[in-house]
């Protein structure tokens, strides 16, 4: 692997975060009025009563600078990024933004990360064996139904999920990240372990089902193309068995541009994954976001905001750096 | 060397290479999509359902989708087709009044968004350097960056707004899609022959962008604006289940979230939270099943295989 | 250049036909075609694009894809017929027995794998595991054979020449010794002076493994160069048959005729002349002698009758009325003028279509 290319990787990287951190900069300096006056101002309009409001204000106007010219409240801001400073939350006042979200960011990573394993691989090989000629039939139909399936929302998924498995038909809880005052015990719990994921599973069945279907469809059309391929007829002439020509010739040529869609829909997922955990109660960033929303939190909404980003940030990161182990070409023909 | 094991006879893998160019090939793409029956299938329901909202707007009262205009959480009956909600709102009302103004914001958000991705997938795509660097790394990143998330803080800034707003709101992020697929097959057909004859027949870059490259990029264009579309609604309705949405105009996130937040599931309400789901259902594999015959029209590998 | 007529043949081929079933019915690719190959023998086909060589040497590694299919035959590799082979059989006798040097060497190697896992692929599929030192010495030995280097072993096809290439999947094909070893079109994709030294390699690992080869050349001269018997095809049939030298100096059938006609020959310092006419659309040919539109010595007889092949003398055959039923044209009274004329016209526009490929 070329220095250039881990640079222009790295590149990318701290482009992304620029990018979603100048938008969290820019949108709330759009919104007419003192930010923060307003802020605090809706709230006791609406009849909640703020603490400290005095030395809340001070605090943010002296964090954002308020006072100073746009561009070094901008540097400033910046700054403070890099050092994970995102300031207080309003309603939780004094925890700081980072507080809250270190202690939902777990939660989220851990459900994202497996299920989007599951969902990758999943759909890679489901959709693989849909266009492979020894799939047999009964194989296919259920591959294409699960495909079918790709167009729903993940919410829509999870709306149904709630309410007829565990709702009407009680199988799972429909909320909670464990059962109702479970704590886990001193030393190894395994019975805490299985309640958490016992709790996860629905959500987890939500992202899982409604992101499969996208990855059946694009590994099915990369398939489709490379079966055309003049190595594969020769893999075939070289009487290899079936099985390795699949894995080894067809789908590790296919799944390459599928690291790369991957990269992509990260985003996608996410975005569709803390819905997901609004309507389970999973207490996520997703969870944490919504009661921000409610109690118009603005930095933990930004905070949060900034984190999820941070993390689709590290993981693209990653996947572009195990790509050229898996496509031989790549350094030489990016440079 | 592409077609070295294909067989060297068969009249079927002439078409293959080639997008749809002269009458030949489009008298065949007409043909194909007429007898498609997931284009045929998915524009039947989504024009269905739009018919059904805009007609059934003329005929419905929409002083029934106001707050306590019947009875609160009433079942389904001969009065309420659907029954009403927690504040006594219809829910039959309520569905028509409120699926084609989802569908505008789709539409709105859309257009955008496929209008900048053609402009800047071909500027980007044609040529090429700096100009493309700069486009496909921003096109990249905004595919990247989980737009609802900063749509929510957008909205969360801005509350109450207007449907109309909101669709510009989602535009921003809806650019990004299309650009990427339009810059690739302009890539890709600037490599073809015709546009080196193009040129060398005396035609500027821009009347080669307009004249040859424009209709070959046809399907894909669709594509993208299918996708943006799918993706805007996509969009609004999280946003509204976020409770970030705007308010004052029904429409399908609206209903959906106010059953969310009525706790219409573990009241076993079924009459308020799966309307709208199975709306907003038909929409979305709608435009698939639609996205899914451009694909075909545009890849024709993919299509089912003659027996 | 002779070739040991008397030992049996390793591969015959009895009315073999290959089909591809289109929506507007069966294209006939490959239509009743026999012919043997003896041992150590290099078997040229000659013929233009299209008219089923690629076809019929996918039918005999059976690798032919749908819509086309098998419709009849026999393909027999030392007296037992292949097809009848259950598919684990059939791959089990893919390059232990029957080896391809594919037509397009560039695009033929796996991409994302290297050279010595693909070769290794192949020997460990047949032959079983190997010591990974003693595999490793093997491979570097085949890569010697085609003049390479064993440290491309190592290399991704992506690192290779477009003879290198050529050269691996020459390695590739020898790797089994298998008893015979199908080239199609092995040098199409290289420059004119790499073309020649591949081939050498080719005839000189062939040679050494004591196999047999089928080879389908784009270039005639080539071809004639290079094999000890020659097969003219012409639109999914074979119609000329005969040892390399008689062929090409005195060929029988009036399609080889124009076909080797079309050659430019340096000694006459002329362009060679076409063949007035395209080949035949397949999916709605002509009756009979498929050749017969283009034909200058067509006669009614032609259109009517499929012409059988006849064995002209020992090593010989063509299929031809004019050479098998000699006594109609002398009723028919000579040529049919009028489609010999209605032919000339498309002359010299049809002349490019086999040349330049």
């Amino acid at each position: 692997m070329s220095l250039t290319y881990i640079l222009r990787r790295l590149g990318i990287f701290f482009l992304i975060l620029w990018v979603a951190s100048t938008l969290n900069f820019v949108i709330p300096r759009l919104a007419p009025g003192d930010p923060i006056a307003a802020l605090i101002g809706d709230m006791e309009e609406q009849g909640a009563t703020v603490e400290n409001s005095a030395e809340l204000i001070n605090m943010f106007r002296e964090r954002f600078g308020l006072d100073d010219p746009l561009p070094i409240q901008y540097f400033k801001y910046l700054a403070a990024l890099a050092r994970f400073d995102l300031g207080y939350s309003i309603r939780f006042f004094p925890a700081t933004v980072s507080q809250i979200v270190a202690a939902a960011l777990p939660y989220t990573i851990g459900l994202l990360t497996a299920t989007s394993l599951i969902t990758f691989v999943l759909g890679i090989l489901a959709g693989a064996l849909l266009v492979w000629h020894t799939t047999p039939q009964f194989g296919r139909a259920v591959i294409t139904f699960f495909m079918m399936l790709a167009p729903i929302p993940y919410y829509l998924l999870a709306i149904i999920f709630v309410s007829v498995l565990a709702f009407s038909l009680g199988w799972f809880p429909y909320s909670g990240v464990v059962s109702v005052g479970r704590l886990p015990e001193e030393g190894f719990d395994f019975g805490y372990i299985v309640d958490l994921v016992y709790h996860s599973l629905l959500p987890a069945f939500s992202i899982i089902i409604a992101g499969v279907g996208g990855w059946v469809l694009g590994m099915r059309g990369m398939m489709v193309t490379v079966l055309g391929e003049d190595y594969l007829t020769l893999a075939e002439a070289k009487g290899l068995k079936d099985r390795r020509i699949f894995l080894r010739y067809a789908m590790r040529n296919a799944i390459l541009p599928q690291f790369t869609a991957l990269a992509i829909t990260l985003g996608y997922v996410v975005s569709g994954a803390t819905i997901v955990e609004l309507i389970f109660s999973y207490p996520g960033m997703g969870l944490r976001l919504f009661e921000a929303i409610n109690s118009n939190d603005f930095p933990v909404i930004q905070g949060i905001t900034f984190f999820l980003v941070v993390s689709i940030a590290v993981a693209i990161l990653i996947i572009d750096l195990i790509y050229p182990w898996l496509d031989p070409r790549i350094t030489y023909s990016r440079k | 060397m592409t077609t070295a094991f294909l067989p060297e006879t068969g009249p079927e893998t002439a078409p293959t290479e080639e997008p749809a160019i002269g009458t030949r090939g489009l008298r065949a793409s007409v043909r194909y999509w007429l007898g498609n029956w997931k284009l045929s299938l998915g524009l039947a329901m989504i024009i269905g359902l739009t018919g059904f909202s805009i007609l059934g707007s003329y005929m419905v009262d929409f002083d029934l989708t106001k707050v306590a205009a019947g009875d609160f959480n009433a079942r389904p009956s001969e009065k309420y087709l659907l029954g009403t909600d927690n504040v006594g709102r219809d829910v039959w009302a309520l569905i028509i009044h409120g699926i084609h103004p989802s569908l505008k914001v789709g539409l709105i958000a859309g257009v955008l968004g496929t209008a900048v991705g053609v402009v800047l997938g071909v500027v980007g795509g044609y040529y090429g350097g700096n100009t493309d660097a700069v486009i496909s790394t921003m096109a990249d990143i905004f595919l990247t960056i989980p737009s609802l998330l900063i749509l929510v803080v957008l909205a969360s800034y801005i509350r109450t707004t207007t449907l109309e707003f909101t669709a510009l709101v989602i535009a921003i992020f809806a650019w990004a899609g299309p650009t990427r697929l339009i810059r690739s097959q302009t890539l890709s057909l600037r490599e073809r022959a015709f546009v080196p004859l193009a040129k060398l027949s005396g035609q500027s870059d821009f009347e080669i962008a307009i004249k040859q490259i424009m209709p070959n990029l046809l399907p894909y264009i669709m594509a993208g604006f299918v996708g943006a579309v799918s993706g805007a609604i996509l969009a609004l309705v999280g946003i509204q289940i976020l409770g970030l949405g705007p308010l004052f105009t029904p429409n399908l996130g609206m209903i959906l979230q106010a059953a969310y937040e009525g706790a219409a599931i573990f009241r076993g309400m079924w009459w308020w939270w799966v309307p709208p789901t199975v709306a907003l259902m038909i929409i979305f594999i709608s435009l698939f099943l639609i996205s899914l015959a451009l694909d075909e029209l545009a890849n024709p590998r993919l299509r089912e295989r003659a027996k | 250049m002779t070739v040991a007529i008397d030992s049996a043949p390793l591969l015959q081929i009895e009315n073999l036909r290959v089909y591809y079933w289109t929506q507007a019915g069966p294209v006939k690719a490959v239509d009743d075609i026999s012919f043997t190959i003896n041992p150590k023998e290099r078997f040229g086909f000659i013929g233009e694009s299209g008219c089923g060589k690629t076809t019929t040497i996918m039918a005999i590694l059976r690798l032919i894809k749908r819509p086309g299919r098998i419709e009849g035959g026999r393909i027999l590799l030392k007296g037992s017929d292949i097809l009848s082979l259950n598919d684990e059989e059939m791959r089990q006798s893919r390059w232990s027995r029957i080896s391809l040097i594919p037509q397009g060497a560039m695009n033929s190697l796996n991409p994302v794998m290297r050279v010595q896992d693909q070769i290794a692929d192949a020997i460990v599929t047949h032959r079983g595991a190997v010591p990974i030192r003693e595999l490793r010495e093997r491979i570097g030995d085949l890569l010697e054979t085609v003049q390479l280097s064993a440290d491309v072993a190592d290399m991704y096809p992506h690192e290779l020449s477009g003879g290198m290439k050529q050269r691996v999947c020459i390695a590739m094909a020898t790797a089994l010794e298998p008893e015979l070893i199908i080239a199609d079109e092995p040098t199409s994709a290289l420059d004119v002076v790499v073309q020649k030294a591949v081939m050498e390699t080719l005839i000189g690992v062939q040679e050494r493994l004591n196999a047999s080869m089928i080879l389908i050349g784009h270039d005639m001269g080539m071809t004639a160069q290079v094999a000890d018997r020659v097969g003219v095809m012409y639109a999914g049939k074979l119609v000329e048959v005969a040892g390399t030298r008689e062929l090409f100096r005195q060929p029988q059938h009036p399609y080889s005729q124009a076909l080797i006609s079309s050659l430019p020959s340096i000694r006459e310092k002329k362009r060679g002349g076409g063949i007035p006419g395209l080949p035949p659309f397949l999916l709605n040919p002509p009756q009979n002698c498929l050749f017969h539109p283009r034909c200058p010595h067509a006669i009614a007889f032609c259109r009517e009758t499929p012409p059988p092949m006849h064995r002209l003398r020992p090593g010989h055959m063509t299929a031809c009325h004019k050479l098998s039923a000699p006594e109609q044209f002398d009723s028919a009274g000579g040529s049919d003028s009028g489609a010999g004329a209605a032919m000339a016209g498309a002359g010299t526009e049809a002349s490019s279509g086999h040349q330049t490929r």
